[in-house]
């Protein structure tokens, strides 16, 4: 997924997920426009929102992690 | 000559300390919030609520101190009514403050991985300052400042140790407001140690932000 993009069984591995519980989050983040579900193709794929979500959640999770927390 | 009892009511050094630390601490409640609403994050909501009542509560209490003081002075109210009313202030104070700890507490609890000379001298210091709150906040942080140490150590995250650096100056600056009644120079250091704590706390974010941005 280092790509933005990948197929379901390659995210329910690296994710270390179940098919059920990573299919509800996959469902969750195409409804937010975070991923977009390339059919065509049997991908998943970031979307430019999705990229600046990342962004912003990986300097946020930095600045919890000096006050000792975990987002 | 009204007006100047007046200016120097409002230019008590204490009062002066604890807006500016409220003023530090509503910035990191500001910042925290912001990341919060962006990213959907309940811990960083936590963390931004904690600060806001700890802003809530030094500036509502600088902001009424020096206001009923300049009413004082003036001859507005009388001393036994003025002092009726900061006793009733510092409660409203210490349970909005202690709201803000409790915060603190769930929060690290529940993730793993705070002649005018003379008038002014005449209102005491300990007036304004309520040792059980002292106490319980002290003891309320030592978790926090535990768990703020491991997190330097252990996890050796960049400036984690100015956070914790921060939160035992504000556990030491309630240790010094408990000492009031030994000296009065206990009181203005626990002012500075608490208004040192918040700065401490924004250097953390600042820092924070100028190291993702690569400066």
């Amino acid at each position: 997924m280092k790509e933005g993009r990948g197929r379901p069984s390659k995210i329910m591995m690296d994710a270390n997920l179940s098919y059920d519980r990573m299919s509800r989050y996959l469902e969750l983040l195409t409804e937010k426009g975070l991923l977009e579900n390339v059919e065509a193709e049997g991908i998943y794929k970031i979307t430019q929102d999705g990229v600046r979500f990342l962004e912003e959640f990986r300097r946020f999770e930095k600045l919890a992690r000096v006050f000792g927390l975990e987002l | 000559m009204q007006a100047y009892p007046s200016l120097f009511a409002i230019l008590r050094v204490d009062v002066l300390l604890e807006m500016a630390s409220a003023v530090f601490s509503l910035i990191i409640s500001l910042l925290a919030l912001d990341a919060s609403r962006r990213i959907g994050s309940r811990t960083l909501l936590q963390l931004g609520a904690g600060f806001l009542l700890m802003a809530i509560a030094m500036l509502s209490r600088s902001l009424s101190v020096a206001g009923l003081l300049s009413s004082t002075f003036a001859g507005e109210i009388p001393r036994l009514t003025f002092l009726t009313q900061l006793f009733l202030l510092e409660i409203i104070y210490s349970v909005i403050r202690i709201a803000g700890y409790i915060i603190f507490i769930y929060l690290y609890a529940s993730t793993m991985g705070s002649a005018e000379k003379k008038a002014t001298e005449a209102f005491p210091a300990i007036a304004i300052y309520n040792p059980v709150f002292e106490l319980a906040s002290a003891i309320l942080l030592t978790f926090v400042v535990y768990r703020t140490a491991v997190n330097w150590m252990h996890a050796k995250r960049p400036f984690s140790w100015v956070v914790f650096l921060g939160f035992t100056l504000l556990m030491s600056s309630h240790i010094l407001f408990l000492l009031t009644n030994q000296s009065f120079t206990y009181y203005l250091a626990g002012h500075f140690t608490q208004l040192a704590s918040l700065a401490l706390f924004l250097l953390a974010v600042i820092l924070v932000r100028l190291d993702e941005k690569g400066v």
